[in-house]
């Protein structure tokens, strides 16, 4: 009886030793994923920024360019002014 | 013939005075000091107090039964000492006898040597030979591990004394001889006295009635030295009987008599009883029948008091020898028949004793074997309780490990489960950048799709404007300033369009990249102003620094602003762009030695306002430093 007492505490301390090394591997995989996972995380992020700040320059030129359009717009209507007023000129005069 | 056994006795005790508990007092408890100190007591009372002995015996008895065998044994001998002295030898022997089970598995041995000398004594007494010799051996193999001289030279005088009393003179001499030997420097003491008292015995009876009486001389000087009468006795009748055999009659009377006055002395009856019988022996040699019938008469009544059927028998014996004697043979026949009657009755008595012994022997022996059956029960009872203890140590063990294994089996499902909300958190935040991303990169998608446009219209507007004005010889001044005033705007357009691709086609620049396209621009504006010098610079530790498109088409517009500031207003001719490292930071300095302005006259236009908030988008500080007709520096810290 005792034997089989002893057996079978060997048995169990085995496996909480078992248990304690898987304990200990899983919280390494983990470790592992999670500092892969960060990377990536990280890469993208940065992947995020380049393409946050080429939107914003994106942003930026078109709003630059709607203004210039403006200023063209202007410069065009001054020119049709210009053909409108030697029109008149040449009509009249 | 008794007296003497009683002398031997009362050497055996007395000579051992010496304590026999030699234990540091200190080892010992309050109980236990005064167990010794009563046992002491009782051994210095010997011969002088017996009812005392008896009492100190009870006491010791009573309060040893919490004690270890050592102690309980004290008691016993004690008794034994005490039966002894009151003459009950199967009390005595009991008693002995359990002290020695008692003190079995004891190394005391000089409480060993006590009682098996006691236990020898008795069977001496009782004429059981083999058995006394046996237990003197003990004795002797105990004292010699001992070495003690005073306890070897009393074993070998009893053995002296059994060697006698079984007819072996050459062996009792011996033994004798050693006896005196060991006692050289203990003359006074008891064991010298029992060895003299036999040497004389021997000589007596051998007929050597000089050297018996000269003997008898020295042991009554000796005992009157150790001042105890009872040592007294033996002697004087050991004297008696030597001038009785010499016929020397008066010597022999007066000695008896002297025997007798120590007997009534101590009370002791059985002793009165055999020094009258001495006395009646005595008066038939003298013909002096009245004493030989006053003294038989006493010793008889004497005898018969204490129940000494040995007494009785010697009287009879005596006045069968007296009647035949004086040819009164019907009286001579009559005691005869009596002695045979008594002696039968003493021969009953020594078989009682013997059962009796036997019994004792066989109850201490059936007690022991009780003793160990039940030490075996209960040693088995412990081993199982042992077993069973143990049983439920390791029960309980198993317990705690299934308990433990538990535990870890639901830390690592929580464990796992944690971690795997953990990395779904995490996957889903990556799925949520990458979404943003995709919805980034299809924005600048559609971004660059626009500016190809954008690009490819404003080409077609500046075409259109140059065909317009070159391919109609417009001639209309107004007409052609405008169409290129449209012409130069839309290139500005287009050029300011190629920066943004530029630095939307690139994750990051390096200062390198940033000098190549600035080169580009001042090349440009060479062409316009060709008479300024231009100079670019820098600090070769920033080469490789990396900086994000963001931070790139920044500090790229702002040189190009400040460069463009100092051709179209400061008539500068010499325009400097330094880039160096200070203090972790970068600092940019645009330096021209232009007109200059005043900072308080002059209110920052569009051109600067657009370069502090270009500076401030990417955190970085702008400072303008300018003196009139000296010059204007710029300064961008990132």
């Amino acid at each position: 009886m005792t034997y089989i007492f002893v057996f079978l505490i060997v048995v169990l301390l085995s496996i909480i030793v078992y248990l304690f090394a898987n304990n200990n591997k899983i919280k390494d995989e983990h470790a592992q994923n999670i500092q892969k996972l960060q990377e990536i995380i990280s890469s993208l992020h940065n992947k995020q920024k380049q393409l946050n700040d080429k939107v914003n320059i994106s942003k930026e030129y078109s709003h630059a360019y709607s203004k210039d359009m403006k200023v063209l717009g202007d410069e065009i209507v001054e020119l049709q002014k210009v053909f409108i007023d030697i029109i008149y000129n040449r009509n009249y005069n | 013939m008794r007296k003497f056994l009683f002398l031997i006795f009362i050497c055996i005790l007395s000579c051992q005075k010496k304590s026999d508990l030699k234990v540091q007092s200190s080892d010992l408890t309050a109980n236990q000091k005064k167990l010794a100190e009563w046992y002491n007591t009782s051994l210095k009372l010997q011969n002088k107090n017996n009812l005392l002995i008896g009492k100190y015996s009870d006491s010791l008895i009573k309060n040893s039964q919490n004690e270890n065998d050592e102690f309980k044994s004290l008691g016993y001998i004690s008794y034994g000492i005490y039966y002894r002295a009151i003459n009950n030898d199967s009390l005595c022997f009991k008693n002995f006898n359990q002290a020695l089970n008692l003190l079995k598995n004891s190394s005391r041995d000089s409480l060993l040597i006590r009682v098996h000398t006691g236990i020898g004594s008795y069977y001496k007494n009782t004429d059981n030979y083999p058995n006394s010799l046996k237990e003197f051996m003990k004795a002797l193999s105990l004292a010699e591990k001992l070495n003690d001289s005073l306890k070897l030279g009393l074993i070998h005088a009893n053995l002296g004394q059994l060697y006698y009393q079984k007819d072996d003179v050459k062996e009792s001499k011996k033994h004798l001889a050693i006896s005196i030997n060991y006692l050289d420097h203990f003359k006074n003491t008891p064991p010298y006295l029992i060895t003299l008292h036999t040497l004389a015995n021997i000589y007596g009876s051998s007929g050597d009635i000089n050297k018996a009486l000269e003997l008898d001389s020295e042991g009554l000087k000796r005992a009157e030295y150790v001042k105890t009468s009872d040592l007294k006795a033996p002697f004087l009748d050991n004297k008696a009987n030597c001038f009785l055999a010499s016929s020397k009659l008066d010597s022999a009377n007066y000695y008896f008599n002297e025997c007798l006055k120590i007997d009534i002395e101590n009370k002791n009856e059985r002793h009165i009883s055999d020094s009258y019988a001495n006395l009646a022996f005595l008066s038939v040699s003298t013909k002096n029948d009245s004493a030989v019938h006053y003294y038989t008469q006493k010793s008889i009544e004497i005898a018969k008091k204490v129940k000494s059927n040995l007494g009785v028998a010697k009287n009879y014996a005596i006045l069968e020898d007296f009647y035949k004697a004086k040819g009164d043979y019907k009286k001579a026949f009559e005691y005869s028949q009596k002695y045979q009657l008594v002696y039968k009755n003493l021969i009953n008595e020594k078989k009682e004793v013997a059962t009796a012994e036997y019994r004792t022997i066989y109850e201490s022996e059936k007690k022991e074997k009780e003793l160990l059956k039940s030490k075996f029960a209960i040693q088995e009872k412990e081993l199982q309780i042992k077993k069973k203890n143990t049983q439920f140590q390791i029960l309980g063990l198993i317990i705690i490990a299934l308990i433990a294994i538990g535990y870890l089996i639901y830390r690592q499902q929580k464990l796992k489960n944690k971690q795997q909300e953990q990395e779904f958190q995490l996957k889903s935040a990556i799925s949520q950048i990458e979404t943003q991303n995709q919805l980034h990169e299809q924005r600048i998608s559609i971004s660059r799709d626009l500016h190809d446009n954008i690009g490819a219209q404003l080409t077609f507007v500046i075409s259109s404007v140059d065909n317009l004005k070159f391919g109609n010889k417009i001639t209309d001044s107004r007409i052609n300033n405008q169409l290129t005033k449209i012409s130069d705007f839309t290139k500005s357009t287009i050029i300011e369009l190629r920066d943004t691709i530029w630095a939307m086609n690139n994750n990051e620049f390096t200062f390198d990249d940033l000098r190549s396209r600035i080169f580009n621009f001042i090349e440009k504006a060479k062409i316009a102003k060709e008479d300024v010098v231009f100079l670019f610079s820098i600090d070769e530790n920033l080469k490789d620094e990396k900086l994000s498109s963001i931070k790139g088409i920044n500090i790229y517009r702002t040189i190009q602003e400040a460069i463009n500031n100092a051709i179209k207003y400061s008539d500068a001719q010499k325009i400097e762009v330094n880039v160096i490292g200070e203090n972790k930071l970068i600092k940019i300095t645009i330096a021209d030695n232009g007109n200059g302005f005043d900072h308080e006259k002059v209110e920052l236009g569009n051109g600067l306002q657009n370069m502090k908030k270009r500076m401030q988008e990417i955190n970085g500080k702008t400072s303008f430093d300018s003196k009139i007709n000296e010059g204007t520096i710029i300064t961008i810290l990132i």
